[in-house]
């Protein structure tokens, strides 16, 4: 669905306020996401890094409406969407946001045009032959629709993928670690597609990686440790990140340069 | 033991797994134990009915004598016997207003530990006009102890009244004979001119004393007796006895016994399919912790003997729980049947047998999984991917093969029908066991053959769910991703679904081409003629008119006669009918009935046109003719004659006097519940005191179609067993596919796919599964049941075979399978759909 006209458009398209998740309860209990409050601007390309288990993943899943969040707030294109049933999450998944995962994106089933229109059937909407076109053309997957998953390179996979993404007009493209599974040369062309919806198609894209080269290609660059958003970095060069990044693992470090307060400032 | 260790980790990791082999071996199990158990404890049971007449006395004696009244005093007068009472046995006719019944009349002695029965109700008999009743014929006499109802008496005479002052208790369990019983003091047998005489001789000794040591003693006593001839055994204590009379019916127990483990292996074999599948997934599924496994040192030999100790374990678990519900299941239908009371039978060595099939035929199934498990390299384990494709290439070797197969067994099919053994000279089974070979040979044809066509069959039979979008399209596409799998789940709905449904169409086609026969050659319904009247008790008419399902009644004249056709002296009976009015009753008209002819059936040598003499006659009590009256006619043929003679109204007063109406025709409405109209019929014939003859088609319709009836639905009963064992395989299938595709699920649901739709995803998968088997099993069944049927029409020379489809039993089973795989799909569905997208895609 496209942004309705009732919808104020502040420019921000996600926004989480307090966002906690917690795992577990009692001895065993994993603070993921401790009290995140971020906001990521329309059309711009945001990344969220950090080693595993500094909670980046979560925080994408719960803004995604992948996962319940345990405390806080998110907003999808001023959705709240702890208000929602499953049903309706869903339906959010279905219409208003794109997902690129590191592997396993596709399903094998299905041929790569069938997995692209997937979202819209689901809808039961119509596809636009025009709209498609526009989207797999600068993919490069003109002739590849008929293929299934198994015949195709990773690469072409993720692109497949991108243009599934894509074909809803959603108002986040989720990717996490889109490029995890590919080599670096391959790695490289999709972070140039992702740049390029960016930059052409003023999509917005969240990003999560914990490799500093792929985060670089972002406009802004959140750092995460132990759960909480430690550093906010806009167009950072890879090797300013990677000494973010190493600043981050220092014992003692969480915190780290800037209070929540500031982040979201 | 590393890898008993290992099983066993497994088994408690995924216990749900391996529940579709526990519960489908289980079932078979405790279908073979019930099986044993209830056959042996009804025949039980029936063997104690049976030495009930012996009631508590000490010995049992059979002899043959000049004069049997002998017996008495001559066993008596030997020391230690009591008492000596004759074990008379005679038959009666039973009336109560307008019912009637015939009976065998049993002696009650005034001796209490002689009782034959148990009593219900009221009292004992004391005087030959008192009687007790059993049960059954209380009932369909409509009295109760205090009535009065009409008896013959032992010498045959008129019926005299009698009083009911008892009624047995209810007859238990299956297998008892519930042969209409009248229950008279010995003086009943002995009154007026009786020629009864006994031949059986129950005897009560003094306390104390040991039975055994009395039996030479008495079988000197009889042979001392003029023309006594005794046989083996004519001296035998009552326990001797009566263990002979339960031991009589053993050789019926293991006929049916063996007919139910038929059923019971069947059960068994669609079992071992399905155990086979979840085998042959669960080696897919575990393929990289098998490769594990090898990688880090574990031997080909340990693999394999693990998964067979598992396969032992999960069989083992299976049958003893099969063991459980089968002893369950004997003590419940014995229980309702009022068996159960004579003891529970149950040989151990059959349940243990019954345990030990099931193990065996799991670790059987499983071998060939196993042996595809140890053949996984140890690499594999290092392999990303998350599921293989499954080899899509096909063997040529089968197609080849179960092309043989159909060929062959087309071929003797075709032998089969074309064979006529009455000109060949070969044994008239040969077109049977043809018959069979080319069933057996045509269904392995079919089932091997399955991997090749169901792919293409359940595209075709997904073409309406594509309809539904995405979620139809996804459906087909999982299936046909696996058509190993999907062909087996498949085979063995076919093979269950099939086999009932052969049953059903040959007892159909059968039932349909014999009655078919029957009606042409006996087109009236009721043609009754009474043997010893010139007319029939108008009331009597009027009742039988009334009967609900009688559509048309027509008074004709009859009387006994006797022909001579086609060189054979034949006695029938001569009906005196208006050929236009006849006509209501038959198919086609009588032809040319005039006063010069008479109507007769055709048959072997039977000639139109022939010049016959048809005599009228009476008859004495002795058989002797006493009154004769002939003419003579032209024949005419038709089969509205239904094995009689028909004259017209007009030569039948010539010969024999105007006036009469002996004869009564009925029409039956073919919708009608034939069976009841038949049981109206023949009580109100019974009960009406002449001597009513029926020569028309209802009484052997109602026969056949009751025998077929009964046949169908035990078969149908016994084969449901297989038929559920194939749906839990489909469950299972599923089952097992769903953990396969937990990924592929949660992507599903990140992308937008409603919990509902993934539900609906499975649940089509079940239907496509479930149509495919069924229709092709239905399609199966229903060729094999004609040709069943068909064989056997030419094994008894019968001509004009008529295929019929028994459509609701059929479509009852079409229904069943659809209803039971949707309601498969429902837990595989709920798994499906708990999982969270997130923790989905995280699991590896």
């Amino acid at each position: 669905m496209t942004p309705s006209p009732t919808r104020p458009d502040d420019g921000v398209a996600a926004e989480t306020v307090e966002l906690t998740k917690v795992y577990g309860a009692g001895r065993t209990e994993v603070r993921a996401v401790d009290r995140v409050s971020i906001r990521v601007a329309r059309g711009t390309f945001t990344a969220i890094m950090g080693q595993s288990g500094s909670g980046k993943s979560t925080l994408m899943h719960c803004m995604a409406g992948l996962d319940r969040i345990t405390g806080g707030r998110v907003l999808l294109g001023g959705q709240d969407l702890g208000a929602l049933d499953d049903k309706a999450l869903t339906r959010i998944r279905r219409d208003r946001v794109g997902f690129v995962f590191q592997s396993f994106n596709l399903l094998p089933t299905l041929t790569a045009g069938q997995n692209i229109v997937l979202p819209l059937e689901l809808a039961g909407r119509r596809v636009d032959p025009d709209q498609l076109a526009a989207v797999v053309g600068p993919l490069g997957l003109g002739d590849r629709l008929q293929h299934r998953p198994s015949e195709l390179s990773g690469g072409q996979q993720q692109r497949v993928a991108i243009a599934r993404a894509l074909l809803t007009r959603p108002d986040v493209l989720f990717a996490d670690e889109p490029t995890g599974a590919l080599d670096s040369r391959t790695g490289e062309q999709v972070l140039g597609h992702l740049r390029q919806c960016v930059d052409d198609l003023r999509q917005t894209v969240l990003m999560v990686t914990h490799d500093a080269h792929a985060a670089s290609w972002a406009d802004r660059v959140l750092v995460m440790a132990d759960g909480r958003v430690v550093d906010d970095l806009d167009r950072p060069s890879p090797e300013r990140l990677l000494g973010a990044l190493a600043r981050d693992v220092r014992p003692g470090a969480r915190g780290g340069l800037l209070q929540d307060a500031e982040v979201t400032a | 033991m590393i890898s008993l260790r290992l099983s066993l980790a497994e088994l408690r990791q995924h216990p749900g797994r391996l529940g579709a082999v526990v519960v489908a071996v289980a079932i078979s199990v405790a279908f073979m134990v019930a099986s044993v158990g209830v056959v042996q404890t009804e025949f039980g049971a029936a063997g104690d009915a049976l030495a009930r007449e012996y009631a508590d006395s000490d010995l049992v004696v059979q002899a043959g004598v000049e004069d049997p009244d002998q017996v008495g005093p001559a066993l008596a007068a030997v020391p230690g016997v009591d008492v000596v009472e004759p074990l008379w046995s005679g038959g009666t006719s039973l009336r109560s207003g307008d019912r009637g019944n015939q009976a065998s009349v049993h002696p009650v002695s005034e001796h209490p530990r002689l009782r034959p029965a148990e009593l219900g109700e009221g009292r004992w008999p004391t005087t030959p006009q008192e009687v007790v009743l059993d049960a059954g014929t209380a009932e369909a006499l409509e009295v109760g102890v205090g009535a009065q109802v009409e008896m013959a008496p032992a010498d045959g005479g008129d019926l005299l009244p009698v009083q009911v002052v008892g009624v047995t208790a209810p007859a238990a369990g299956l297998m008892s004979t519930s042969y209409p019983t009248v229950y008279a003091v010995p003086a009943w047998f002995t009154a007026g001119g009786s020629e009864l005489s006994a031949w059986e001789w129950l005897v009560l000794l003094d306390p104390g004393t040991d039975p055994q040591t009395l039996v030479a003693p008495l079988e000197t006593a009889l042979r001392a007796l003029p023309g006594a001839q005794l046989e083996e055994g004519a001296v035998r204590t009552t326990e001797a006895a009566a263990a002979a009379a339960v031991d009589s019916l053993a050789g019926d127990a293991s006929v049916l016994t063996v007919m139910l483990l038929v059923f019971a292996s069947i059960a068994m074999l669609v079992g071992a399919l399905i155990v086979a599948n979840t085998f042959a997934i669960l080696v897919v599924q575990r393929r990289r912790q098998i490769a594990l496994l090898r990688a880090v040192g574990g031997s080909t030999g340990q693999l394999r003997g693990g998964l067979v100790l598992e396969s032992a374990l999960i069989g083992a678990a299976g049958a003893l729980t099969g063991l459980a519900v089968g002893v369950l299941l004997t003590l419940a239908v014995t229980w309702w049947t009022g068996s159960l009371g004579s003891g529970l039978r149950l040989p151990l060595g059959s349940a243990l047998g019954a345990v030990a099939a099931g193990v065996v035929v799991t670790v059987l199934a499983s071998l060939a999984a196993v042996g595809r498990a140890a053949s996984i390299a140890p690499l594999e384990a290092l392999r990303p991917v998350a599921t293989p494709a499954a080899s899509r290439r096909i063997g040529i070797v089968r197609a080849v093969v179960c092309s043989l197969l159909l060929v062959a067994g087309a071929v003797l099919a075709g032998a089969a029908l074309g064979l006529d053994p009455s000109s060949t000279g070969l044994p008239a089974e040969v077109p049977l066991l043809l018959a069979i070979g080319a069933g057996v040979s045509l269904t392995l044809g079919v089932l091997g053959g399955a991997p090749l066509y169901v792919r293409p069959l359940l595209r075709l039979a997904g073409q309406p769910a594509r309809l539904l979008g995405p979620v139809g399209r996804m459906s087909v596409a999982s299936l046909v991703r696996n058509p190993q799998r999907a062909a087996a789940t498949c085979v063995a709905l076919m093979l269950a679904v099939g086999l009932t449904v052969t049953l059903q169409t040959g007892a159909a086609t059968t039932q349909q081409t014999l009655l078919g026969d029957i009606r042409e050659r006996y087109p009236v319904d009721v043609s009754l003629a009474d043997v010893d009247a010139d007319d029939l008790d108008a009331d009597l008419v009027g009742r039988l008119s009334s009967v609900e399902g009688v559509t048309d009644a027509l008074p004709v004249a009859a009387a006994q006669a006797r022909l001579t056709l086609a060189g054979e002296e034949r006695y029938l009976f001569a009906y005196g009918v208006d050929p236009e009015r006849a006509a209501a009753f038959l198919p086609e008209p009588l032809p040319g009935l005039d006063a010069t002819t008479v109507v007769v059936s055709p048959g072997p040598g039977v000639e139109p046109g022939e010049r016959v003499t048809l005599t009228l006659e009476e008859y004495d009590e002795q058989g002797e003719v006493t009154s004769s009256r002939s003419g003579t006619f032209t024949t005419v043929l038709s089969h509205g004659a239904h094995g009689n003679a028909l004259i017209s109204p007009e030569a039948f007063a010539t010969l024999a006097g105007a006036g009469n109406t002996a004869g009564l025709w009925l029409r039956v409405d073919p919708r009608a519940d034939i069976q009841r109209v038949s049981t109206d019929i023949t009580s109100l014939t019974d009960g009406s005191g002449g001597t009513l003859v029926d020569s028309g088609s209802l009484r052997e319709v109602v026969g056949y179609t009751t025998a077929l009836d009964t046949l169908v639905l035990i078969a149908t009963a016994l084969l449901a067993a297989a038929v559920l064992i194939s749906l839990i395989g489909v469950g299972n299938t599923l089952a097992l596919s769903v953990v396969e595709r937990t990924r592929e699920s949660a992507l599903l649901r990140a992308l937008g796919l409603q919990r509902a739709q993934l539900r609906t995803m499975l649940l089509l998968e079940a239907l496509l599964l479930a149509v495919v088997g069924a229709v092709v099993g239905v399609l199966a069944g229903c060729f094999f049941g004609w040709l069943g049927a068909s064989a056997l029409m030419v094994v008894l020379e019968q001509e004009g075979v008529q295929f019929a489809v028994s459509w609701p039993q059929t479509l009852g089973v079409l229904a069943v399978a659809l209803v039971a795989a949707a309601l498969a799909s429902v837990l595989p569905g709920r798994r499906a759909s708990a999982a969270s997208p997130v923790t989905a895609l995280a699991a590896e």
